[in-house]
């Protein structure tokens, strides 16, 4: 059974651009558009994704919403979170946030790097 | 003020600060997970035009029956409902005489068993500024204070960093998509690859020299120093770029005694990075030597090529600020890249010089003082 990599963006080319790269690498990917969407994949998905690629600009409920949310539901907290953002403070946003970042623009190494962290194997 | 039913909906649990929060000047309210109203000040019935004897004909109502834009106001909800921290969402109440109210609210939302129980919002009344803001017209607006104009430069440099770098996100991951399925293709595809990958990663230097400056301009940077040796981190910089100075022809050597100090070493990896770049450009298939020494007045970081060097003329604006160097032949790449290199020296306490060398070739010499500016 892969790993399952949820990817949360707005922006659509990024997310498909995403989710070809997850499963290229023979990961298994989710997408959502904003964190309203990616917290109604968590609470009707029988299976639970290993990790989450987040955007922290994003209309209706943004990253940092989403990560609120999300750690106050006990079942999602453990689900580990890699924002990634084009702000130009994403590391001091993503350090607030006590998660790993990885700045846009970026690298298909870079994102496989981070992926494989945490879904080893 | 605290009710009987104050623990459920975590309301202040006492005459004190039920008082504190009764009587405070800001508008406060508490809604339940149903956006009913279940709780207010003072100033908070004000704003909505409603007496404090008045409490019981507001309490209870729906939020959305005071607000004008029904969108909006779920946007807010959702948000408050999901977990989010809202600061300054702006918003469109009508009172209760049918006065239109500009204001922003900022709240959150109490959890419980994982389930929203009730959120607090904090309003701020902007009417009378947005009114002024019309009544001058759209080509006179007021003139901002200072920080209103720190703020607004910092959203704009938010919102351009963001929508420059998402498209050349998409571009960078699509290239690498195309490397890797490309396998062995013919050298003529690879070479394409090769040259839309250069063209990306020059295009992302450019964003990033552009969004610097434009923060450089306005004083809005900052170092974060830490102690470090300036040899090791000259050294990883010139490492980083042995590929680009490879497919230009040159070769980058590093001669570096330990130096410790203060600094900040991504700020410092860019001065590097920048210094190098320029060689790239202006002497390319030279080679490129790379010093980094010391001496009773600090560290010296010295880069030298072999190329045509500089044009007398040029010596004395070459660090200019972004705003000449703009107007002049070398736009997108000596302009930028070195007024970036004297703003990050000179906001470590250093001085930054330029000058030909006999014989040929440009040397670039950036003095840091060790001791903490």
């Amino acid at each position: 059974m892969p790993h399952t990599v949820l990817v949360v963006d707005d922006d659509r080319d990024i997310r498909d651009s995403l989710v070809d790269l997850l499963e290229d690498l023979g990961y298994a990917a989710l997408s959502a558009s904003n964190g309203l969407d990616a917290l109604e994949i968590l609470r009707t998905r029988r299976e639970l994704p290993s990790m989450i690629l987040l955007d922290l600009m994003m209309p209706g409920l943004d990253g940092h919403g989403f990560c609120a949310a999300q750690r106050a539901e006990l079942a999602w907290a453990a689900i580990p979170v890699v924002v990634l953002s084009a702000y130009a403070d994403a590391d001091a946003q993503a350090s607030a946030l006590g998660v790993e970042c990885l700045r846009k623009p970026l690298t298909a190494r870079a994102l496989v790097e981070a992926v494989r962290r945490y879904c080893p194997g | 003020m605290a009710t009987a039913n104050s623990d459920r909906i975590g309301f202040p649990d006492t005459e004190v600060s039920a008082e504190f929060l009764a009587s405070a000047p800001v508008p406060i309210h508490c809604i339940d997970a149903t956006g009913t109203i279940v709780w207010a000040n003072q100033a908070d019935l004000a704003l909505l035009g409603f007496a404090p004897h008045e409490r019981d004909a507001y309490i209870g109502r729906s939020l959305g029956l005071f607000h004008v834009d029904p969108r909006v106001l779920d946007e807010l909800l959702a948000r408050l409902s999901a977990g989010e921290t809202v600061h300054d969402f702006e918003v469109r109440l009508r009172t209760r005489d049918g006065s239109l109210r500009h204001v922003v609210v900022s709240g959150d939302t109490q959890f419980r068993d994982g389930k929203p129980v009730a959120s607090r919002c904090f309003s701020r009344d902007i009417t009378a500024r947005r009114h002024a803001a019309q009544s001058h017209g759209p080509r006179c607006h007021p003139t901002p204070t200072t920080a209103e104009t720190v703020r607004m430069h910092d959203e704009f440099l938010s919102l351009a960093s963001h929508e420059l770098r998402t498209p050349l996100t998409v571009l960078q991951l699509q290239l690498d998509a195309l490397r890797e399925r490309a396998g062995d293709a013919d050298r003529s595809t690879i070479g394409k690859l090769d040259r839309a990958d250069r063209a990306c990663l020059r295009l992302a230097e450019l964003v990033e020299a552009l969004l610097d400056v434009s923060r450089m301009a306005t004083d809005q940077f900052a170092l974060s120093r830490e102690r470090a040796d300036l040899a090791e981190i000259v050294a990883a910089a010139a490492e980083r770029l042995l590929d680009p100075a490879r497919a230009v022809g040159s070769t980058i050597t590093v001669t570096a005694t330990p130096v410790l100090g203060t600094w900040d070493r991504a700020r410092i990896t860019q001065v590097v990075s920048n210094l190098l770049s320029n060689a790239f450009r202006h002497a390319a298939g030279t080679p490129i030597a790379v010093t980094v020494t010391h001496d009773n007045a600090g560290a010296v970081v010295e880069v030298r090529d072999r190329g045509p060097g500089l044009p007398d003329g040029e010596l004395g604006w070459i660090f200019e600020r972004f705003e000449r160097a703009a107007s002049m032949r070398h736009v997108g790449g000596l302009g930028l890249g070195l007024y970036v290199v004297r703003r990050i020296v000179e906001a470590h306490g250093g001085a930054v010089a330029a000058r030909n060398l006999v014989g040929g070739g440009a040397c670039f010499t950036v003095r840091l003082p060790v001791a903490v500016a």
